[in-house]
């Protein structure tokens, strides 16, 4: 088994797509033997070693997974996360930071093995109506949910004659559990989506329901040099700090909730708010500045503008991307997944 | 929250988020194990990315503090001031019992009470204690102890479904009729074309009324369930039944400690997602791995007093009579059958009485704390 980077992939396909002959297709073929032989992972070295060393503390005997197994599952879960050139003691260190147990549970409860899914029922069962029920509120629709992602599980669903099973796309990252929370939490909102996109406007009517024409707001005239500022002072702050930024004040978390996400106290996340807050202001007024406004024209211009200028902020939170794609074997995994 | 104008709706619906994160890292960020980079995308990615947000929100767990708070309620202040009030009752029942067999003056049996009084408190607070605990369990799921998540939930659930959609949302909602046509689409997830079709910002706000509709309720389910557990594992005369699926805390409130001036923190127990036992002596802030040999995997723990029981994978059932310090392996057997299947549950009515049940469906009981078991 080999990884080839998506790069070669591409590439390949590419020529094939472009339909410049069998020459071309032959090329392509060659490229892709050579990518295929190039591209053995740095890491991949230890991998042996690794799953020998991990297999005692994996449970895989229990569950009918061998060494090689643990290697192959090792290797899949690398090749999703890890680059290719990355060092063999930085792999070790991510394999050794695997949920190890869990991710062996999964996948033998993936490939049928019965006493894998005693386990996993055994541990989980519960867990994952608890989960369904914190999320859904709702008896009936939590237990709905729940047995939909039982069915997920079990692979009852078959991809080009290939039984599908959710559990295959666990890696080990996080906890078991909180993979299943999280699985939950996607199919709720995309349940819930797809459910409400379908409204009677019959029925609203009859229940009373009155539609207004919505009014058109003129639009707020922002001063391009603010939104240039706006732009430079945003494209400066941590991820961290978008994130906090965007969790209060766009999606209005509680203090509470956003400290719970990041790991700190919820009187931590409002003086990191005021600060940065506070920071934000005054590196706009310094960028407006530089821009060859006086103080106390950067004053009035922000003066007189705050709330557009705190809107745009939201704005530009919501508007940046994230640089890097989260692995180059994403793509595959989750069209079987589902993911968000 | 301030409202957003149109022209900041319009720049928001053409937020790119990009490639959405596999469903493990949204899992590991919210458990902390990200780090480095992976850690800096992804909350890069979430400041842009609404969905993955509300995946997120919705996937944490309910309260990670309300097994804590609740242990703590049930546990050491409730159980102290209930017991002394319950011990200052039957003091005053001796003090008025005593003054009416004085005021009565009679010989004989009134005098033998008078000298068998200073006993009472004793005995009322041995029994005051078993009243306590089984208040304890009573009281346990009734008692909606606040799940600060819960609240903060209903605190911003708590706005009217219509007239105040989530920004971003309603934001996505009025862009798309802005958005020009030839622009191109955004990179979405599977059912991304449902938020820009607005979709999103209308359920959600159902959601979220729903969500407060029932949150309050869900509040109480959720935090009188982790009561119930911790008071079920907590004393003496309710057994102490845990199992993997059901009971993951339980604590112990030595009686005895009762009478002493200073409590020392009562030890709680735990089983970690891996099947390891856990123990922790300051009120559940630090957990320790208690060390078994060999790799064995534990679905269930029973608490009683200073007794404790940890049983698992493979008939693996180790018993500790003072809370933890000492353990012995139990190897039930009865009529020359060792137990060998996957223990599922431990259930203890005291010290002794208890039983066992494993996943083949096999129940065991004891008598003696474990030492000899008969399958029923």
């Amino acid at each position: 088994m080999f990884c080839v980077p998506r790069v070669f992939l591409e590439a390949a396909g590419g020529a094939a797509n472009l339909g410049l002959g069998n020459k071309k297709l032959v090329l392509s073929e060659k490229l892709m033997t050579r990518a295929a032989n190039v591209s053995e992972p740095v890491w991949a070295s230890v991998l042996p070693a690794v799953a020998e060393e991990l297999f005692p503390h994996c449970d895989g005997q229990r569950f009918g997974i061998s060494i090689g197994g643990l290697r192959d599952i090792l290797r899949q879960v690398g090749c999703k996360y890890l680059s290719p050139s990355d060092p063999p003691a930085a792999a070790r260190h991510f394999f050794a930071a695997l949920r190890l147990q869990e991710l062996v549970l999964a996948r033998a409860c993936a490939a049928g093995n019965e006493a894998a899914w005693e386990s996993f029922l055994l541990r989980y069962r519960e867990k994952l109506y608890s989960a369904a029920h914190h999320i859904a509120r709702e008896d009936s629709a939590a237990r709905e949910l729940a047995d939909s992602l039982y069915a997920d599980l079990f692979g009852t669903a078959v991809r080009e004659g290939k039984r599908v099973c959710k559990l295959d796309f666990y890696t080990g990252r996080g906890s078991l559990e909180g993979w299943l929370r999280t699985v939950l939490a996607q199919e709720y909102i995309n349940r819930y989506r797809t459910q409400k996109r379908l409204v009677s406007l019959e029925e609203q009517e009859e229940a009373g329901e009155q539609y207004a024409a919505p009014v058109s707001e003129p639009e707020a005239a922002v001063d391009p040099r603010v939104q240039i500022a706006v732009d430079d002072v945003l494209a400066a702050l941590a991820s961290e700090e978008r994130f906090l930024l965007a969790s209060y004040y766009l999606d209005h978390r509680t203090l509470a909730e956003v400290g719970q996400v990041l790991g700190i106290h919820a009187s931590n996340v409002s003086r990191r708010l005021e600060k940065l807050a506070a920071a934000l202001r005054a590196n706009i007024r310094k960028s407006l500045m530089q821009q060859g406004l006086d103080a106390r024209q950067a004053e009035e211009l922000m003066a007189v503008d705050v709330r557009d200028l705190q809107l745009n902020i939201r704005a530009r939170l919501a508007q940046k991307p994230p640089a890097e794609p989260f692995s180059d074997q994403k793509a595959e995994a989750s069209s079987g997944e589902g993911e968000s | 929250m301030t409202e957003l104008p149109k022209i900041v709706l319009q720049r928001l619906a053409s937020a790119v988020p990009g490639e959405h994160p596999p469903a493990d890292l949204l899992a590991a960020f919210a458990e902390h194990s990200l780090q480095g980079a992976e850690r800096e995308r992804l909350l890069a990615h979430l400041a842009a990315c609404e969905h993955c947000c509300a995946v997120l929100w919705c996937a944490m767990p309910e309260n990670e503090a309300a097994p804590e708070v609740v242990a703590g309620v049930a546990s050491s202040g409730w159980a102290w001031s209930s017991a002394w009030r319950w011990v200052g009752v039957a003091a005053a029942v001796v003090v008025i019992g005593g003054a009416a067999v004085l005021f009565r003056g009679g010989p004989g049996p009134a005098g033998e009470e008078v000298a068998s009084a200073p006993q009472a408190p004793v005995i009322a607070q041995n029994r005051d204690a078993q009243a306590l605990a089984r208040k304890e369990a009573a009281r346990a799921p009734a008692a909606p102890v606040p799940a600060p998540s819960a609240e903060a939930r209903l605190e911003v659930r708590n706005v009217p479904p219509k007239a105040a959609p989530q920004p971003r949302l309603q934001a996505k909602l009025e862009a798309k009729d802005a958005a020009p046509k030839g622009a191109p689409a955004a990179q979405e997830p599977p059912s991304a074309n449902e938020i820009a079709s607005g979709t999103l910002a209308k359920s959600t706000d159902q959601v979220a009324a729903a969500g407060a509709r029932s949150s309050s309720s869900a509040a109480g389910i959720a935090a009188a369930a982790p009561a119930a557990k911790v008071a079920a594992a907590s004393a003496n005369p309710v057994p102490a039944s845990t199992s993997d699926a059901e009971v993951m805390i339980a604590s112990n409130v030595p009686v005895r400690a009762m009478g002493k001036k200073k409590l020392a923190p009562p030890t709680r127990w735990m089983l970690s997602p891996e099947g390891a036992l856990l123990r922790s002596t300051d009120l559940g802030k630090n957990w320790q791995a208690v060390p078994f040999t060999g790799s064995v995997t534990f679905h269930a723990v029973a608490v009683v007093g200073t007794n404790v029981w940890v049983g698992g994978q493979a008939g693996a059932l180790y018993y500790s009579p003072d809370d933890g310090s000492q353990w012995q392996r139990l190897s039930p057997s009865a009529v020359g059958e060792a137990l060998r299947g996957d223990i599922s549950s431990l259930a203890f009515r005291d010290g002794q009485h208890g039983s066992l049940t494993t996943t083949g469906g096999q129940t065991w009981t004891t008598s003696d704390s474990g030492l000899t078991w008969q399958k029923q």
